[in-house]
């Protein structure tokens, strides 16, 4: 990078998106049209598979109906191509035709055919945005509503959730696949909405709308979407949440549903899927969103995927630009440790997960919303190495080709529809402060494949049918300091800045350093990541809620709460950070209150050292505490004092005399089962056993006999593990037992964990 | 080299009573990195002083480093005495460093006399300041200043009234010594009250060079000073030199009212757009950087003779700012269209009542209330007395404040001072209902349109014929 990104630079930077855009752009025209796509590296067309129907990498795409120059058609208003615009549309009129024995994809078909022709076809016959066409008659409009009639049959299943593929001259054929993913199910909407405003029939929008809200109705118990459905019984097939592929544009459509129809119904949608969102799926401090199950939270993949770039973009447009910047800052970092974002990124191993390129717009998109909002250089610097990398390493002689292997860096003869229509349409907007569609009053939205529809009255409820609207606000950030001269960037300057690129594992030395501010610093993480633990079935949602009372946090059962222990920084212990639903602050305590948590817990996992009672020599004061698995003090008082008795053999057989309750014997540690020592003293008051050697774990006796311990836990005394230090039994005359004011601290794997207790007393309580 | 320690390695060297420096770092951090090679080489130089510079890695040391409460890095403590005395905030740059650390051997206020003065001042880095006076009250009030600035510049004291006369000072009185060039004496003599502020004050300004370059570094000398700013962009090392020439003589009339600095145009372009500066260079604005209101020179012929009438009309109050405005649109609708520079004329009208949304073009929910926005100004088309207005917060300087978009405001005929906040809901009914509420006059509403009934019938039959289909 030469220097700062001043206006001669902008200009430079948009011209060359320009550029960019009608290299692609003329030779798809020369060498492809009226092929759906160009191959970049052989200089031809590409159209369907027709000899392999189930070839639906290529078929859900390349429907043989002028893919490409569709999707391109507002791509020519941007970038204010009047003429060019006026004969592509000429082009797309004479030449696309519906009438195909070919099987698409009803989700691409609509969002790349439906909502290229809808969005010319505004432009094209409105004054106002300037592209009118004389004698424009409307042909666009009549092409798409072809082109939904020939998709709605798709929608007629038992749940309204559409099927995945159609063939658009004979209809949805007989075994037809009824997977159907939740993005591809739901994201119908905008499309659908605008046909319906343009035509007057309700069904079109009716139907995706009923498609939409049928997926939602089938969130879990949690709020969280799977991932694939089966569109006849509603069932989830890959009950996995996230914001990546197979979901990501539900939670687009949500919101942006919600700005373009006016219905508050979207936008409780929106507000409740970004609170499940952020408490299940986010990563500390939410600089990603992972792939959990649905059914409660849990991790289930180790990567995230590029696609998921598209959210911080979402982010702004809802007034979350913190949560935008953090994430972004996420997947620049990645995108500066391969070049591009690689398909999906190993989030432990910091590697490739699965590889390639396919020249996605996604991080362009982001990266122009957050310029949009911010006004920070650090964006257009982003900008200029997305350009730069396309100019460099992407371009072919009559065309821009995906990249196949980032690591070798090798080229796949495929330059998809959504290069021209969205990367190079965000990085040119991105450049154009001054665009008309910057610069005009009218309001616009882009859909998933970056087609505009303008945010009319036309798409609205009408006035008897509007509800309660929150009062949704996107915060003012930085107001009066954005009046000053902004001599760094804000971004660059962040205090984890550095961190985010830490966590990837690179040294991001990209953005020029006097952006950065020189007495910033980096802030000290609070917390680094640890593990989750979840006990049942990963396909189990919480049997009961985890419950709050102020700050007390009580899990009463451990099934399906998934719990999240994250390392406190400089500190050995860990904390507890999420348990189930409930978000753990600094001055919480948890408890554990499952009266079955011995079911669940083995050796290598939860490991209880349970202080519950002390011991206190009633002359001299001194106390020791004791550990013992069963404790039971029924009387209110404080304190009970027992005579003191020495047995000198080991309660593995059962004493011949008859024990006392008022009475505490000592006895040496046997043996056999600290259970079975306990069950043969029964009648006595309070029994201690010494061990000379090591402390033993007490638990490793109860797992393999759990149910001997529960069936006999009513029976035995309480009984305390004591070492044998210091000649301990001539000490203590008399012993009292003293209820602690907590129960005993956890730990994992012998790590401490500072805020979970197990508390018994809560189960009586 | 410098030594990494840890904690028993720490507090050996804080027991020990040296002057100490810790750099609390995480290796990863890029500010860490960039200190890096400055610490460095201000631990070589102190080496022969006796001042110890250490760093702990807190990624190794995480004990101690929470013992210390260390929340960010690079952070930076200075030790004397076996206890804390301060953490260093100043420049990362070894000198700055280095001059730091040597005053950490020294009295606050040194005293001096007539033979030992010009050594004083030539040892100094940047301002030397200078007290001449008898009294103990006076000494502590120069002591309670002195330890405040005492990380930024030297100080001394002497009683020698003569020596004082000789400076051209008062008795009590101070004397800064300057080592900026662009100063036509060295020596600014301080003529203001004997209280800790002005003195602070006088300090303060007298730090602030005449003419230097604008960057992060000084940034915060000019905004400390609270004066007006005269920005002057520059986009090559000739042209600089001769805005030089052009600058100094105000510079060095106005240095009470009004400070001016260089701006690298190449590299900080960016901040020509905010100053409300068109980019064409050379450039001169002069920024209010209390009010923040902006005076950019309209061409680019900085010469001596217009400088000199510019810069002379902005201090006699004569210039009008510029603010940030876009242009004023050739047509208004229904929905009126407000722009900074249209914003009072309208607005402020007493004859109207004026509604008005602030909305920023990224934000969806501003997109979600436009069409319904739209409707209201429909609605209220026929009432000459309602105006319904937006404007683009966001490319408009406005002069009222919000914290979040869209804000609804309305500016009532009678009252404009104290305009309403919108807290309702965002229908058309409630909107309407508001106005109506607050309305200086009696509404003259347009008739509303019937509502089209078949919407609910169209879905209905949608459900039916797909439930035949099954």
């Amino acid at each position: 990078i030469v220097g700062a990104i001043n206006s001669a630079r902008m200009v430079e930077l948009r011209e060359t998106s320009r550029r960019l855009f009608y290299h692609g752009y003329n030779n798809y025209m020369q060498f492809a049209f009226p092929n759906d796509e160009l191959a970049p590296l052989s200089c031809e067309g590409l159209g369907p598979d027709y000899e392999n129907p189930n070839n639906i990498g290529v078929n859900d795409v390349r429907g043989d109906y002028l893919l490409t120059l569709v999707d391109v058609l507002d791509t020519l208003v941007v970038l204010g191509d009047r003429e060019g615009f006026q004969d592509a549309v000429d082009k797309v009129i004479h030449h696309i035709n519906f009438e195909r024995d070919t099987k698409v994809q009803v989700f691409e078909a609509t969002i790349r055919i439906l909502g290229g022709l809808l969005s010319s076809h505004i432009f094209a016959s409105e004054e106002k945005y300037g592209f009118q066409i004389p004698l424009y008659k409307g042909e666009l409009l009549t092409l798409a509503t072809e082109l939904a009639e020939r998709l709605l049959p798709a929608f007629r299943t038992p749940t309204g959730i559409p099927f995945a593929r159609i063939n658009l001259m004979k209809g949805v054929a007989y075994r037809e696949v009824t997977e159907n993913c939740a993005a591809a199910a739901s994201s119908l909407v905008l499309e659908f909405s605008m046909l319906t405003a343009l035509t007057g029939n309700n069904k079109f929008k009716a139907s995706a709308e009923n498609a939409f809200f049928s997926v939602w109705k089938r969130r879990s118990g949690i709020g969280l979407l799977g991932n694939s459905i089966d569109v006849l019984s509603g069932r989830w097939i890959y009950p996995v949440s996230g914001v990546g592929a197979g979901i990501d544009s539900f939670y687009e459509y949500a919101f942006k549903s919600y700005i373009f129809l006016g219905d508050p119904r979207y936008l409780e949608v929106w507000q409740k899927s970004l609170e499940s969102l952020r408490h299940y799926t986010a990563s500390l401090n939410e600089y990603y969103y992972q792939n959990v199950y649905s059914a409660n939270g849990m991790v289930m993949s180790r990567w995230v995927d590029s696609l998921s770039a598209y959210f911080p973009g979402l982010l702004v447009l809802a007034g979350e630009l913190e949560l935008a910047k953090k994430m972004h800052l996420y997947y620049f970092s990645i995108y500066l440790k391969f070049g591009q974002l690689p398909e999906r990124y190993n989030l432990y191993t910091k590697s490739i997960e699965l590889n390639g390129y396919p020249l996605r717009p996604e991080f362009a998109e982001s990266t122009y919303y957050l310029y949009r909002a911010t006004k920070d250089v650090f964006y257009l610097h982003v900008g200029e190495l997305l350009l730069s990398n396309i100019e460099n390493h992407l371009w072919t002689p009559c065309g821009f080709a995906a990249v196949e292997n980032l690591e070798k860096y090798t080229l796949s003869n495929r330059m998809e529809s959504f290069f021209l229509s969205e990367t190079l349409k965000y990085l040119f907007l991105l450049f154009d402060d001054d665009n008309p569609i910057h610069r005009s009053h009218h309001d616009f939205i882009f859909t998933t494949e970056g087609h505009l529809f303008p945010v009319t009255n036309q798409t609205r409820l009408s006035t008897s049918q509007r509800i309660y609207d929150g009062g949704e606000v996107c915060v003012a950030e930085d107001y009066d300091r954005s009046k000053w001269p902004m001599l760094y960037s804000l971004i660059a300057s962040r205090d984890d800045y550095d961190y985010v690129s830490h966590l990837v594992g690179i040294d991001n030395k990209a953005i020029p350093s006097y952006l950065i501010d020189p007495s910033g610093v980096c802030k000290r993480p609070e917390y680094s990541d640890g593990f989750e633990l979840l006990y049942g079935s990963a396909l189990v949602s919480p049997i009961k809620s985890v419950e709050r009372v102020t700050n007390n946090v009580y899990i009463s059962d451990i099934i399906g709460n998934k719990l999240k222990f994250v390392q406190k920084e400089g500190s050995n212990s860990l904390f507890l950070y999420t348990a189930g639903a409930e978000s753990i602050n600094e001055n919480d305590t948890v408890f554990l209150t499952d009266p079955d948590y011995e079911t669940f817990t083995r050796p290598d996992a939860l490991y209880f050292d349970r202080t519950i009672a002390q011991l206190e020599n009633p002359n001299s004061g001194q106390k020791t505490f004791g550990k013992f698995l069963q404790f039971d003090n029924d009387n209110s008082l404080p304190s009970k004092v027992f005579k003191t008795v020495l047995l000198n053999n080991s309660m593995c057989q059962k004493p011949s005399d008859t024990l006392d309750k008022d009475t505490a014997y000592i006895a040496p540690l046997g043996n056999c089962s600290w259970v079975q020592q306990a069950k043969n003293t029964n009648k006595a008051g309070l029994l201690i056993l010494i061990t000379d050697g090591e402390f033993i774990n007490p638990l490793e006796n109860i797992h393999s006999q759990n149910s001997l311990f529960n069936w006999v836990k009513p029976y035995i005394p309480p009984t305390i593990l004591l070492k044998n230090e210091n000649n301990f039994v001539s000490k203590w005359a008399n012993v009292s037992v003293r209820q602690s004011d907590f129960d005993a601290p956890s730990y994992f794997q012998g790590t401490p964990v500072s805020n979970l207790y197990l508390c018994l007393k809560c189960i009586n309580s | 080299e410098v030594p990494k320690v840890n904690k028993e390695g720490l507090n050996e060297l804080i027991t020990a009573d040296k002057v100490l420096m810790v750099k609390f770092y995480a290796p990863w951090c890029g500010h860490c990195k960039a200190l890096a090679p400055e610490y460095e080489s201000a631990a070589d130089e102190l080496e022969k002083d006796g001042i110890s510079l250490v760093e702990v890695d807190c990624t190794e040391e995480g004990d101690l480093c929470s013992e210390y409460s260390i929340r960010g890095y690079p952070t930076l403590n200075v030790f004397k005495n076996g206890k804390q005395i301060s953490q260093y905030s100043g420049p990362r740059k070894h000198d700055a460093l280095v001059k730091y650390m040597r005053k950490q051997l020294l009295p606050t206020v040194k005293p001096i006399s007539k033979d030992t003065l010009e050594n004083f001042v030539e040892k100094a880095d940047d301002l030397a300041v200078v007290a001449f006076f008898k009294d103990q009250k006076l000494n502590d009030t120069y002591t309670e200043v002195a330890e405040v600035m005492k990380d930024d510049f030297v100080f001394a004291a002497s009683d020698d009234k003569e020596l004082a006369k000789s400076l051209g000072s008062n008795f009590p009185g101070i004397v800064a010594f300057t080592k900026d060039a662009a100063q036509d004496s060295d020596k600014l003599v301080y003529t203001g009250d004997w209280d800790p502020a002005s003195i602070a004050d006088f300090i303060g300004v007298s730090s602030i060079p005449l003419l230097d370059e604008l960057n992060q570094m000084t940034f915060g000398k000019y905004q400390q000073s609270g004066l007006p700013l005269g920005i002057i962009f520059y986009n090559s090392t000739e042209s600089r030199d001769e805005l030089y020439d052009v600058f100094q003589p105000l510079a060095k009339k106005y240095q009470d009212t009004l400070r001016f600095a260089f701006l690298d145009a190449v590299r900080y372009g960016a901040v020509a757009k905010q100053m409300n500066v068109e980019s064409d260079w050379p450039a001169f604005v002069i920024a209010n950087l209390k009010s923040m209101l902006k005076y950019p020179f309209p061409t680019t012929e900085l010469t001596a003779k217009a400088m000199t009438k510019f810069v002379g009309d902005f201090v006699d109050g004569k210039l009008q700012p510029k603010i940030k405005s876009q242009p004023i649109p050739e047509s208004q609708e229904d929905l009126v269209v407000l722009v900074a520079d249209n914003f009072d004329d309208i607005v402020m009208d007493e004859t109207k009542d004026v509604l008005v949304e602030f909305y920023a073009p990224w934000c969806g929910h501003c997109k979600n209330l436009a069409p319904t926005y739209e409707k209201l100004a429909e609605e209220y088309s026929d009432d000459s007395n309602v105006v319904v207005a937006k404007i683009d917060a966001t490319e408009n300087d406005i002069s009222v404040s919000i914290s979040g978009f869209p804000t609804i405001m309305f500016f009532k005929a009678n009252d404009k001072v104290n305009p309403v906040r919108y807290e309702g809901d965002r229908t058309l009914e409630d909107l309407s209902a508001f106005i109506d509420k607050h309305a200086s006059f009696e509404p003259i509403k347009k008739e509303k349109e019937s509502v089209p009934a078949p919407d609910l019938e169209d879905q209905v039959a949608v459900e039916d014929e797909m439930a035949d289909e099954l």
